[in-house]
């Protein structure tokens, strides 16, 4: 139905390169939320289905804090020192969150094995998703204008917002600070260790509840930041918010190779550019269609994940 | 001690089930009459559903002021269908076996429709409220039900003729969510400006559907642009409407932005800002706030003052008149008899008023004259008529 | 943390192979929960709206043993089985709405149909692990609903999906709620029937096996690739047929009813249950089902009770309400005796009697080589194993002595190389194929299956020499009851053979250390093999067990079995081996009798120069 319009080659050209950083946007928060899923599922070797609704939690506490009677805030600290302290509280009580839901949910399953953890955690999925519509209602939320900085520029000609560039940066930003902890730091080592082999890893002197704290403190506190960017950078949100992000997000996750840190990353960018891409040049109604066509086709090739070791079988 | 814990357990299944039986008997007491709501309370469309159950709650208040129907007052029973197939044939025979006098409802089309089956099997009226596929009334033929919204196709139409004839619109483009209410609106929109295209008089440049509860539509706006549409129709829900005309906007896409019956309210102007949403414009029924019948402002007056709002969207306004079409029918029949209020409800509703106006039924059950109006959101973000 | 781990977990919790409630109990349990799903739409307070419940308790308790056959009975991580409900339920629409085929005709059809889909789907991705397998089932299930609502050549009718599906006729219009829970019902019954039929077969063992060590389980002639399959395809099959009823019964289908919750939900329903157990399927599906009705009063805390109720389970309850009890060996038998069984035939020892004579040589390995990722494991081995003895192969930790346990096993494919088995050359062939040739093994690290009977462990050796598929294990015909009888035979006597017929009906689990490595024994030599091949047998054993291992050895040899085993207990193969090969970084350096290799300076050199053993 909709025809071919043809334009001058170069006009296309940055049609295209406006579709990458489309992309690349939402892909920066599929990596964000990813980057937790992956972190947990490194060290419990458990899928976090609640993480997604964490990050819609992130996302209305961010809300209630610069709109509620809190709002206060960026009126005394100015529009970004606001944002910049909401986050701050944001990603301290859904960290604090993140840790209670392993408390109560995980910890206490945990011998049980696997299967009863993904029924725990869509269990606790369900529970904290209904929850935020108990508390914030069932009608989408959107935040003021004023709370939300506004800049529209130009990129070497491709229309940018100035959030935008932010959230890119700010998310390249916590990428790579989650690397570099987990990566290069002492502490990331005994993470590393620890998702290698729990067991060795507390022989060897480990304490494996502290990784497990800090994962759990560490990955929903990223998500419940990611959250509250996701909804100044939209400005809407809603109840049901995380499932979407949470799909996405797991499967950006074994795309890339789950437990793999930048394999997160890379995963969420490359999810995000696909579906750009589809959504700009093929069909938006097939969109989620092809990329899941897509994911398993890199499976079938590349069964764990494109940054996934191929571990031998250990007989 | 494992036996004790696995009997426990069981135990407690059958108590809580023997519970629920009890508390699911009894029938239509002499005292009042029962009507049904069935509507998603929970569920993806929880909103629509719960601002449905004011709605209907503040209609059978006023109703009961003025003296209720056949003497008795109007008690409002809720079903739930959590706007799931399933759980609403279930609400369905829930709604049968409470002997309710008839039923309100539902809101989805896909969700109205095993439910309106199992209505008609028990031979009990039903009153859709926000279903408004076309096939609901035409695809079979159904003595029981019908519906007080008015239908996509009259929608379209609607919008074909405003976007050809009124804007001289040459490149058209038509957005749905691939939900059934916005396929179905799409769809018939484009049927609606086929004639258009034959003639030579303006092209659809693109039709095509974005995800619901996605958030970044920015890929799909930005290949919009490339088509450059006069005007470009959007006949999905408003979350997705306030963040796409945002979207539309910073992505430098200037055309009029029309959005179907679903995808305007406050909370469309609230995500989209208030900057971008002024000025859009939107297919609809006459609003609550644009009836000046009498009901309509007592209805208005006391929903404010037990809500603090207005109901956001046309739909719960159309549930509170599908009460008062049953109120109305039972009235003229006299009885609670369910071959008389569907009768009653094609021929005899003359008088009968809702808060949107006259309440009258055509054989197949369609709302007749469901006027559309084009709205739009003037520059403090209310909805006001478009005058044309 | 694997599954099987998980599951061993799980059993750990309760004391015995009671998981809760005794066998009769249940049984006494089970015949009541018959009657009152028998009697409850006849029950004066029940109207219609509860008999419906009824039916959906229904349609979830069938599509909860369709999912507990991916998942409870081989592990398969599915979270997409609502794709296969989809399917079924669509075909059976558009056929019934276009062509008017009626609807209990298409039951089958629908049945296929899923079936059919499940296998073209999940073929090519079946070899994927755990959570990869999660998200592509996730994946298929939304590729089906989003391409439903897509409405692909006009068949699906869009958002909208279909309507207007006749009602099954079976001699009478079915058409009332109670009619309709019947049919659901005596379906369910029917193929609850069947699938326990199934679970007390070879196939239903062979699907376990799987789920509790996939491993073990092809080393030990299981085809995995094929039970996996088959499990996927019947499972489908099944969510077809409940897809079938579900879209007659609602008349009206469209994708809304087809969501990643609706997966989710199954998931719970099976482990809520408990997982494999076809009673806790039913009672999962109850739950689920009458749950979020009974709280449908508190309207928006309705799903947050849910959550918390699914953790609360979890937490309290993880083998589920009624987790799966296994069968004695008794009750395996007397389920065999229900009418005369077969003619025994003699079993189908693909070994010919007089190759044994003749042939001296049984296993040649030929110029070996295996690298991981740049790291050579093993290159140009050269090896023979006689027939008729006991051969070891000894050498330091990390020369490659497991690898090259593994390469014949057809656990890993050599990269160069052959291996000759009675000549014929083995070394492309699948790990069960090789089982079927007659060799079996042990694993260094005890691979026994701990959630499943000592019987059953053992019976897994067998499996390789029976040929029974699912209709014959359905139908219980003949020819599979005589199987099987001689199975357990064998398998009685395998566990006898080495001491262990007093623990036939304990799990495995339940065993010490010392007996596990028995049972590993005791499968391997039900596997009727002609070479059996053991990874460090004595590893945790103490001096006096060692010796008695020695002796057992040292008598299966005696009967004419083929023993290649690798040992760091020189103790051990000085009391056993007939002729010792030793291995150095991947290479044979030495071989000959244990006294001349304790002279020789090479092997003293490998054993001194490294620092590990």
């Amino acid at each position: 139905m909709s025809r071919p319009v043809f334009f001058d080659k170069g006009k296309k050209v940055s049609t295209f390169f406006e579709q990458l950083v489309n992309g690349l946007t939402v892909g920066s928060f599929y990596a964000l939320v990813a980057l937790g899923y992956s972190m947990v599922y490194g060290v419990m070797k458990l899928i976090n289905f609640a993480h997604g609704d964490l990050f819609a939690l992130g996302a209305y506490l961010g809300y209630s804090l610069l709109t509620g009677a809190t709002g206060k805030i960026t009126a005394s600290m100015g529009l970004w020192g606001g944002i910049g302290f909401t986050a701050l509280l944001v990603a301290l009580s859904v960290a604090l969150a993140g840790v209670l839901v392993e408390r109560i949910a995980y910890r206490p399953v945990y011998p049980s094995g696997r299967l009863s953890l993904v029924v725990s955690a869509l269990g606790m999925a369900i529970f904290i998703q209904n929850a935020i519509m108990a508390i914030w209602g069932s009608r989408p939320r959107a935040f003021p204008a004023s709370v939300v900085p506004s800049l529209r520029f130009s990129l070497f000609g491709i229309p940018v917002t100035l959030l935008q560039v932010t959230i890119l940066g700010i998310s390249f930003a916590l990428m790579l600070i989650i690397w570099l902890i987990v990566e290069k730091s002492n502490f990331g080592a005994a993470v590393r260790a620890s998702a290698l082999d729990r067991e060795t890893a507390t022989l060897l002197g480990i304490d494996v509840r502290k990784v497990i704290f800090f994962v759990f403190a560490l990955g929903p506190g990223l998500g419940g930041v990611a959250g509250l960017m996701n909804g100044l950078y939209y400005r809407a949100i809603s109840f049901n918010m995380g499932w979407n992000y949470g799909l996405k997000a797991f499967t950006a996750t074994i795309l890339g190779g789950i437990g793999n840190i930048p394999g997160a990353m890379l995963g969420g960018l490359i999810l995000g550019v696909v579906e750009s891409l589809l959504a700009g040049y093929v069909s938006g109604a097939w969109k989620d269609v092809f990329v899941f066509i897509l994911l398993i086709a890199v499976l079938i090739f590349r069964p764990t994940g494109l940054l996934g070791e191929k571990t031998a079988e250990k007989v | 001690m494992k036996f004790k814990k696995t009997s426990l357990v069981l135990g407690i299944c059958c108590v809580a089930l023997f519970f629920t039986l009890l508390v699911g008997c009894g029938g239509q007491s002499g005292k009042t009459v029962k009507i049904a709501l069935q509507a998603p309370i929970t569920g993806d469309y929880a909103y629509e559903g719960q601002m449905a159950k004011q709605s209907v709650e503040v209609a059978a208040e006023l109703i009961n002021k003025a003296g209720g129907v056949l003497g008795k007052q109007v008690e409002v029973v809720i079903v739930d269908d959590a706007s799931n197939p399933k759980d609403s044939a279930l609400a369905a025979q829930k709604a049968v076996s409470q002997k309710v006098a008839a039923v309100i409802g539902s809101y989805g089309s896909s969700v109205t429709e095993p439910a309106a089956d199992i209505y008609e099997k028990n031979k009990m009226v039903s009153v859709g409220y926000g279903c408004t596929a076309v096939r609901l009334t035409m695809d079979k033929e159904r003595t029981y039900f019908f519906r007080t919204c008015g239908r996509d196709d009259a929608q379209g139409l609607f919008f074909g003729k405003y976007a050809v004839e009124t804007m001289g619109a040459k490149r058209i483009a038509i957005m749905h969510d691939n939900s059934t209410f916005a396929k179905g609106v799409a769809d018939e929109a484009m049927k609606a400006l086929e004639p258009y295209i034959t003639e030579g008089k303006t092209e659809v440049v693109y039709f095509d559907a974005i995800t619901p509860k996605e958030k970044d539509f920015s890929a799909a706006v930005t290949k919009l642009r490339e088509t450059k549409p006069d005007v470009w129709y959007f006949t999905g829900y408003y979350p997705e409407a306030g963040l796409l005309i945002r979207q539309a906007r910073d992505a430098g896409l200037d055309c009029p932005f029309i959005g179907g019956n679903a995808a305007i309210n406050d909370d469309f102007v609230k995500i989209a800002g208030l900057d971008v949403a002024a000025g859009a414009l939107m297919t609809q029924e006459p609003l609550v706030t644009d009836v000046t019948t009498d009901i309509a402002s007592q209805f208005k007056s006391l929903y404010q003052e037990k809500f603090k709002e207005l109901p956001s969207s046309p739909w719960p306004v159309y549930a509170a008149d599908a009460l008062y079409a049953i109120v109305g029918a039972i009235d003229k029949a006299g009885k609670l008899d369910s071959d008389a209020i569907a009768e009653a409800m094609r021929t005899k509703m003359d008088g009968v008023q809702g808060v949107t106006g006259a309440l009258l039924f055509s054989d197949r059950g369609d709302r007749r004259d469901v006027p559309y109006k084009m709205y739009n959101v003037d520059p403090e973000g209310k909805l006001v008529v478009s005058e044309f | 943390m694997n599954l099987s781990s998980s599951i061993l977990k799980r059993i750990l919790h309760a004391p015995d192979n009671r998981g809760g409630l005794g066998g009769t109990q249940r049984r006494r349990i089970g015949i009541a929960a018959a009657a009152f799903f028998a009697l409850f739409p006849l029950l004066p307070f029940v109207d219609n709206y509860w008999i419906d419940v009824g039916f959906y308790v229904g349609i979830y308790a069938l599509l909860g043993l369709s999912l507990n056959i991916v998942l409870g009975e081989v592990g398969l991580f599915d979270l997409g089985h609502t794709a296969f409900y989809a399917i079924g339920a669509y075909v059976t629409a558009i056929l019934n709405t276009r062509f008017h085929v009626p609807i209990l005709l298409l039951l089958p059809v629908s049945a296929i149909a899923a079936g059919l889909f499940a296998w073209l789907v999940t073929a090519p991705i079946i070899h994927l692990k755990g959570d990869y397998l999660c998200i592509v089932t996730i994946g298929i299930g939304e590729i089906v609903r989003l391409s439903m609502i897509n409405n692909p050549l006009g068949l699906t009718g869009g958002p909208n999906g279909i309507n207007g599906i006749d009602n099954p006729h079976f001699f009478i219009p079915i058409l009332s709620s109670r009619q309709f829970y019947y049919l659901l019902w005596a379906i369910i019954g029917i193929s609850a029937f069947l699938l326990t039929r199934l679970q007390r077969s070879r196939v239903g063992r062979a699907w376990n096996y799987i789920r509790e060590d996939e491993t073990a389980a092809k080393a030990l002639g299981v085809n995995v690739r094929h039970y996996k399959l088959s499990a996927f395809v019947l499972g489908a099959a099944l969510a077809g047929v409940a897809g079938n009823i579900y879209a007659s019964k609602q008349m009206s289908i469209s994708p809304e009813s087809f969501t990643f919750m609706e997966s989710s939900l199954l998931f719970c329903i099976v482990l809520l249950g408990g997982l494999g157990s076809i009673p806790g399927s039913v009672i999962g599906a109850f739950v689920v089902t009458v749950f979020p009705e009974i709280f449908r009063p508190f309207a928006k805390y309705r799903l947050m009770f849910f959550g918390l109720a699914l953790l609360v389970m979890m937490i309290f309850k993880p083998a589920g309400i009624l987790p799966r009890l296994r069968d004695s060996g008794e009750r395996l038998r007397k389920a065999l005796e229900g009418k005369k069984t077969g003619k025994s035939r003699p079993n189908a020892v693909p070994v010919v009697e007089t190759d044994r004579a003749e042939q001296k040589l049984l296993l040649c390995i030929e110029n070996l080589g295996l690298s991981f990722g740049g790291v050579t494991a093993v290159s140009g081995m050269e090896l023979e194993v006689d027939k008729g003895r006991i051969t070891a192969l000894i050498g330091p930790n990390g020369a490659g002595k497991t690898t090259v346990f593994n390469i014949i096993t057809g656990i890993y494919k050599p990269m160069s190389g052959r291996i000759l088995l009675r000549g014929k050359d083995i070394s492309s062939k699948q790990p069960y194929q090789i089982a079927e040739e007659g060799v079996a093994r042990t694993f260094q690290n005890i691979r026994i299956f701990p959630s499943l009977t000592c019987l059953e462990n053992v019976l897994c050796g067998q499996h390789s020499r029976g040929k029974a598929g699912f209709f014959a294990s359905m139908l219980r015909l003949p020819s599979q009851r005589a199987e099987e009888s001689r199975m357990l035979e064998k398998a009685q006597a395998c566990l006898a053979r080495v001491g262990l017929s007093d623990s036939a009906d304990s799990l495995a689990a339940a065993l010490p250390y010392g007996k596990r490595r028995y049972l590993e024994i005791a499968r391997a030599l039900a596997a009727e093999p002609e070479l059996i091949v053991l990874d460090e047998p004595s590893s945790g054993l103490n001096d006096a067990e060692t010796v008695e291992l020695a002796a057992l050895l040292k008598s299966l040899v005696r009967e004419g079995l083929t023993i290649f085993l690798i040992e760091h207990d020189m103790n051990l193969v000085d009391m056993v081996s007939d002729h010792v090969v030793v291995m150095q970084s991947g290479k044979k350096i030495a071989e000959g009798p244990m006294c001349d290799m304790r002279q020789d300076p090479k092997v003293i050199e490998a054993y001194l120069g490294s620092d590990e053993d």
